[in-house]
């Protein structure tokens, strides 16, 4: 006899089954594949932009207070934690961001192929979809190193 | 609209952000090499003078406008999702503080954006 029911539906829930490692699984996923870590990596990069994004709206806000207070905002923010701060929020999204298309067209089949009968050995979808994966992950590391670059080379007094 | 619904528009908002926000990212991020290339010329992205002349342009206001809606809303659709993993029993809570939360971030948020288009 399941614990308790899903809302409107016939079919049990099995809650331990569902969620039996709770937050502790979403670090520890034992051997799946590098897939499995992405999701990881997906779900604290999201975290983190929407936990920015408050702060994003409030302090660009401070430009209707007029060049000065603009200005001492931004001073704020070229202190290098805040610069390094800063570097984390835009990996986040560039690594966000190509894993979201990646899961996207996963979810309408493009990566990952038709449903074909299983027959022995079985074919793994996210195996086919492995070039796309990796494809989008070496971009994602370009576009964040050039970024570095940038950074580093404001800081030198390049930029 | 059903919870398909609101997945969809969350996909349809995901998509959406990598053009808007790339293009803002690019703009903040990427502009030495942005310069190089000569695609972008004036004062620094985040001198006054620039981030008031941005905001005075219709273009950069309607993106500006987008991206913060879009992004509000697949974020915080996103951290619901998260939420009601770790507290399900608490969906209607969950989902009614961060409706809030949003609706808020989203009046301040657009009320930026009007008034910069005005130049105050």
């Amino acid at each position: 006899m399941p614990e308790r029911q899903a809302a409107g539906s016939a079919v049990p829930h099995p809650p331990r089954l569902a969620h039996h490692l709770g937050v502790r699984g979403w670090a520890y996923a034992g051997r799946y594949p590098v897939e499995r870590y992405l999701f990881l990596l997906h779900r604290i990069s999201g975290v983190a932009l929407i936990l920015y994004l408050p702060v994003h709206i409030w302090f660009t806000a401070q430009r209707l207070a007029g060049p000065a207070a603009w200005d001492a905002t931004m001073r704020v923010f070229d202190r290098p934690v805040f610069v390094i701060g800063e570097f984390l929020i835009l990996a986040a999204f560039v690594f966000h961001a190509l894993n979201g298309i990646r899961l996207v067209l996963a979810h309408f089949g493009v990566s990952i192929g038709r449903p074909i009968v299983a027959s022995y050995p079985y074919p793994v979808a996210l195996h086919r979809g492995r070039v796309v994966m990796w494809t989008l992950m070496v971009l994602a590391a370009g576009l964040i190193g050039i970024s570095a670059v940038e950074i580093i080379l404001a800081m030198l007094g390049h930029g | 609209m059903t919870e398909r619904g609101w997945w969809f528009l969350s996909l349809v908002a995901g998509v959406a952000l990598v053009a808007l926000l790339g293009a803002h990212m690019a703009v903040q991020h990427y502009g030495a090499a942005l310069r190089a290339l000569g695609w972008i010329q004036g004062p620094p992205a985040r001198s006054f003078a620039a981030v008031t002349a941005r905001g005075r342009i219709l273009g950069w206001a309607v993106l500006y406008g987008l991206l913060l809606l879009f992004a509000l809303y697949h974020g915080l659709y996103g951290l619901r999702g998260i939420l009601l993993e770790v507290w399900p029993r608490a969906a209607r809570v969950i989902t009614a503080v961060l409706v809030i939360a949003g609706i808020a971030m989203a009046v301040f948020g657009t009320t930026t954006i009007m008034r910069a288009i005005g130049g105050s």
